[in-house]
């Protein structure tokens, strides 16, 4: 069929994967999930709540300036603190049990969490359903960008306000990418990854499982609380309904498809991840409008829900052809299978 | 001195001349039945005593208890000079009781240079602040490197030091885990079963390893239920069996013991066997050797 793609807008669809790839989606999942590395990768503890966290990072940030007029930079400190408290919160009591009651504590709590943020008896405080909306100000203060000026070249254009997120994400990205990585080199990390192995192997060579265990838990914790605040601070909003407990699990899908235990993992999943989605997205949507798929097959509403189902698709694929993700060690996992 | 333990009565609970541990009343229950009942013991500082018993004697809980892993419900222990009623596991390992496991707890997506630089103690690339800053904990690992490749060579796995621990065979795992514990600068080393599922080659191995232990000054206890291994390797035995301590005395005078015998073959022991009876017994050893391996 030649010519028949002539009527696709290739260049617009490539533009569009690109500029998801790397926009303020990615960066939050790839906060959240670099959070979830720690977690998982490294100190194997089986969080189900991430989004906890990161709604405890936004709203902490949010509630600094919206209830107690704090400057930006503080309003910061207090998100990494709602984190802290909230791996406090799940991990003292959890932590001395076997793995498993971690996990069902983390996935009630971050629902928990989210009900109290939008239940009327707190409207007073974090508004309710509708969410904190007025604390970006003293943000984009900070920015050195013009908003009404755009940044950045090709594909990876943005408007002031969206390029300062972008650069901030990114910066951050860089450094917790780099701060885990100079810890797993350590040996902090490596009573950490000895946990992961065996708790009780640990133990017995005179390491606290417990105190490391809840360390891990706070650093990946506060980390995903600053996917939190990005999110804020790119939207320039904090919605409650956004930190619903499936989110949890598109960070676990970023991660598993990185490689967990690598320290790249989690960034290189969050941007295949947006891009793959974005381009289904995208070129679906104008096959449709082509004409090349037929009405009676697909309309572009349901577009959006397909690709979901190809990126399950591919996440399957993947599993059985490359279970330990694209930047995990085939050694490694096989030394799973005893 | 092992010298010193002929000359001591023969009988459970009894004193020895130096104890570095010493347990009163420890009882342990799971549900009815009573896994540990154990009035008195002394384990003597230097010597190697071997805790042998029935399968079922409450070896391996006892140890549990002993090393923190298994919480008693009454009794005292003291270590050392040090009462260490309420102490966890990790706490004890870094006071210098160091145990290892029945089944082995090789890390397994570690290097084996990287499960041994775990047993050192005091590093100060543990804490999370220091850890971010390299040049405070290079020189130490550098040390605790070459302290490992040392022990390494001695126990002869530093052929396999940069492989994962995971990918070498159970009985390098039985030497990795005993070597490792010694990179915590021990006292007292508790091994569970290290014999479990060795061939006869590395177990003769494992046994010099344990001399070894001793020549240092680190005193050993034992879990083992192969009275060959017991006779030939350690100065003091303490029999256990349904819980409670029956016997303790020198190699040479367990074999002898009634009591003991008598734990272990059943009652009717001398009786002799018939042909069917010996070849159920032998099927027994069998598998209970694959399980042990499989392990």
């Amino acid at each position: 069929m030649p010519g028949v793609f002539g009527a696709i807008d290739w260049l617009f669809i490539f533009e569009q994967t690109l500029n998801e790839a790397v926009d303020l989606n990615a960066i939050v999942f790839a906060l959240a999930a670099i959070g979830l590395n720690v977690h998982f990768g490294y100190a194997g503890l089986l969080n189900f709540g991430q989004v906890g966290f990161v709604a405890a990072g936004a709203y902490g940030m949010g509630l600094a300036v919206t209830l107690w007029g704090l400057n930006p930079f503080l309003a910061v400190v207090v998100g990494m603190i709602f984190a802290t408290i909230f791996a406090l919160f799940l991990g003292i009591p959890t932590l001395r049990l076997r793995a498993d009651y971690l996990a069902i504590v983390t996935i009630a709590s971050a629902e928990i969490l989210r009900l109290v943020a939008r239940s009327t008896a707190m409207r007073n405080i974090t508004r309710g359903p509708e969410g904190l909306n007025e604390f970006v100000g003293p943000f984009r203060e900070l920015s050195p960008f013009n908003p009404s000026v755009s940044y950045g070249f090709g594909p990876f254009t943005w408007r002031g306000n969206q390029f300062f997120t972008v650069v901030v994400g990114w910066t951050l990205i860089f450094f917790f990418v780099f701060l885990v990585w100079q810890l797993m080199r350590s040996p902090w990390g490596r009573v950490v990854k000895a946990i992961r192995e065996d708790e009780d192997a640990a133990r017995a060579l005179g390491k606290s499982a417990y105190w490391y265990k809840l360390q891990a838990l706070i650093l990946g914790g506060i980390i995903g609380g600053f996917g939190g605040m990005m999110l804020a601070l790119g939207n320039a909003t904090v919605q409650p309904d956004f930190f619903v407990a499936p989110l949890t699990f598109f960070f676990w899908l970023v991660l598993i498809l990185g490689g967990a235990g690598r320290v790249w993992a989690p960034v290189l999943g969050s941007v295949i991840f947006w891009g793959l989605i974005t381009f289904i997205q995208n070129l679906g949507r104008q096959l449709v409008d082509a004409g090349l798929i037929p009405t009676s097959i697909m309309d572009t509403s349901q577009v959006d829900q397909i690709r979901f189902w190809i990126v399950g698709a591919a996440l399957a694929l993947l599993m059985i052809f490359r279970p330990q993700g694209i930047l995990g060690s085939k050694e490694e996992m096989a030394l799973d299978a005893h | 001195m092992p010298t010193d333990l002929e000359h001591l009565p023969r009988e459970p609970g009894v004193p020895k001349p130096d104890p570095i541990l010493v347990v009163d009343n420890m009882r342990k229950r799971f549900g009815g039945i009573v896994a540990v009942d154990v009035d008195h013991l002394e384990i003597q500082r230097g010597a190697i005593t071997a805790l042998i018993g029935p399968n079922g004697a409450g070896k391996t809980t006892f140890f549990n208890v002993l090393t923190g892993f298994d919480k008693p419900d009454e009794g005292h222990k003291v270590f050392d000079g040090e009462t260490i009623d309420r102490a966890r596991p990790h706490r004890l390992a870094q006071k210098g009781m160091v145990r290892t496991f029945q089944l082995t707890k090789a890390l397994t997506k570690l290097a084996v240079i990287e499960n041994m630089k775990l047993g050192a103690k005091d590093q100060k690339g543990e804490n999370f602040a220091r850890s971010l800053i390299t040049p405070i904990w290079k020189k130490q690992e550098k040390e605790i490197e070459q302290r490992a490749d040392v022990l390494l060579e001695k126990f002869q796995m530093d052929q396999m030091r940069d492989e994962y621990a995971g990918a070498i065979s159970g009985g390098q795992r039985k030497l990795l885990e005993m070597s490792r514990s010694l990179m915590t600068d021990p006292k007292l080393v508790m091994l569970d079963e290290p014999m479990a599922g060795v061939n006869p080659a590395l177990k003769q191995k494992l046994l010099d390893h344990v001399r070894g232990l001793k020549d240092q000054g680190i005193t050993v206890v034992f879990v083992e239920h192969d009275m060959d291994v017991v006779q030939g390797i350690s100065d003091w035995v303490v029999v256990m069996a349904e819980g409670a301590i029956i016997a303790e005395g020198p190699p040479r005078s367990i074999a002898e013991n009634k009591k003991v015998i008598d734990a272990y073959l059943g009652a009717h022991h001398d009786a002799p066997l018939d042909l069917d009876q010996e070849q159920a017994f032998l099927a027994e050893d069998m598998a209970e050797e694959q399980e042990t391996e499989e392990q």
